[in-house]
């Protein structure tokens, strides 16, 4: 399947949708989800929290399908929505609680038993997605969209609303920060 | 190529969208560079480390999950501004139900307390009034 088909199938299901068609916001849906998902796990962190955001995304998009003016913009707007549900939940009270549960259950959980090569890894592992856990924002996610959720320039560039150049230069300043926190952290346990 | 020169191909040489030209330079700095080769595999395996998880699993029933979710809510009317049709008569009936609150305590004949109906009670005419002026 070429991407002018889905591009083609995508602009059709949206169309459907605008005029009102449930069927249509379905295969909408169908078409968008797994973009939509991985946006929100790079903006929140959390795999329930970016499927809870990923719901509420197409509650508010079916609510106000009638302000998606073109069809073929549909990936963008729906992301754009997916930005503000994560950043409203994240001023919600329940996140302000949750976030701290979570990483509490993530330090009391017992790790695999690895041999201590797998061991090794995965506490390297862990030690990048912390550094990249204190990159900022706009570096972090667009990391976490191209490394951990696989997303092509184009499709970073839809997801977040900007250029694909923005997405080279953003990606090159995240990478660049990441490996300069790694050679800081290696430093503080050599030194 | 100096050293900044080569440090700004890296990222570019990670997603493999290097021209050949680049790619060569960027090679031969590399050949004769240690500090570049240690900074470019530093680079390597944080995205390495990154990867080695894989994407997140999207739940499987996410998409259906998210369809229902999205139409069993209402669907607000498509122009702002614009009361739907039920709303329009519940406002109307709560404006004319006000009217005779109003007339009736200005003759000194105040109503009976109204039963439990909405449409008839004075905060729900306000409930209604302040709903539509929020719409607008």
């Amino acid at each position: 399947m070429s991407g002018d088909d889905a591009a083609a199938r995508l602009r059709a299901a949206a169309d459907g949708a605008r005029a009102g068609d449930p069927q249509a916001f379905r295969a909408l849906v169908a078409e968008t989800h797994e973009t939509v998902f991985r946006l929100a796990a790079a903006l929140v962190s959390d795999r329930d929290e970016a499927a809870d955001v990923t719901q509420e995304t197409y509650v508010r998009a079916w609510g106000r399908i009638g302000e998606l003016r073109d069809g073929a913009a549909a990936l963008g707007w729906l992301c754009r929505i997916a930005r503000n549900v994560a950043h409203d939940r994240r001023r919600s009270w329940w996140s302000r609680i949750r976030a701290p549960l979570d990483a509490a259950a993530r330090e009391v959980a017992p790790r695999e038993r690895d041999p201590d090569a797998s061991l090794a890894a995965a506490e390297r592992g862990d030690a990048v997605r912390a550094a990249l856990a204190r990159l900022p924002e706009k570096h972090r996610v667009v990391l976490a969209l191209r490394e951990i959720e696989g997303l092509s320039y184009g499709e970073i560039a839809a997801a977040l609303g900007v250029p694909v150049g923005t997405v080279e230069s953003r990606l090159h300043r995240a990478r660049a920060a990441l490996a300069r926190r790694l050679a800081g952290l290696r430093e503080e346990v050599d030194g | 190529m100096t050293c900044r020169d080569a440090r700004t191909l890296f990222s570019a040489r990670l997603d493999g969208r290097l021209g050949p030209d680049e790619a060569r330079a960027l090679d031969a700095h590399l050949a004769a560079c240690a500090a570049c080769r240690g900074e470019l595999a530093r680079w390597e395996a944080a995205a390495g480390a990154l990867r080695a998880a894989g994407p997140t699993p999207v739940p499987p029933s996410l998409a259906e999950r998210a369809f229902r979710a999205a139409t069993r809510a209402e669907r607000p009317a498509p122009v702002a501004g614009f009361l739907p049709a039920g709303r329009k008569a519940a406002l109307a009936g709560a404006l004319a139900a006000a009217a005779v609150w109003i007339a009736a305590l200005a003759t000194g004949a105040a109503p009976r307390p109204a039963p439990a109906d909405a449409g008839q009670d004075p905060i729900e005419v306000a409930v209604l009034l302040w709903t539509a002026e929020g719409e607008r």
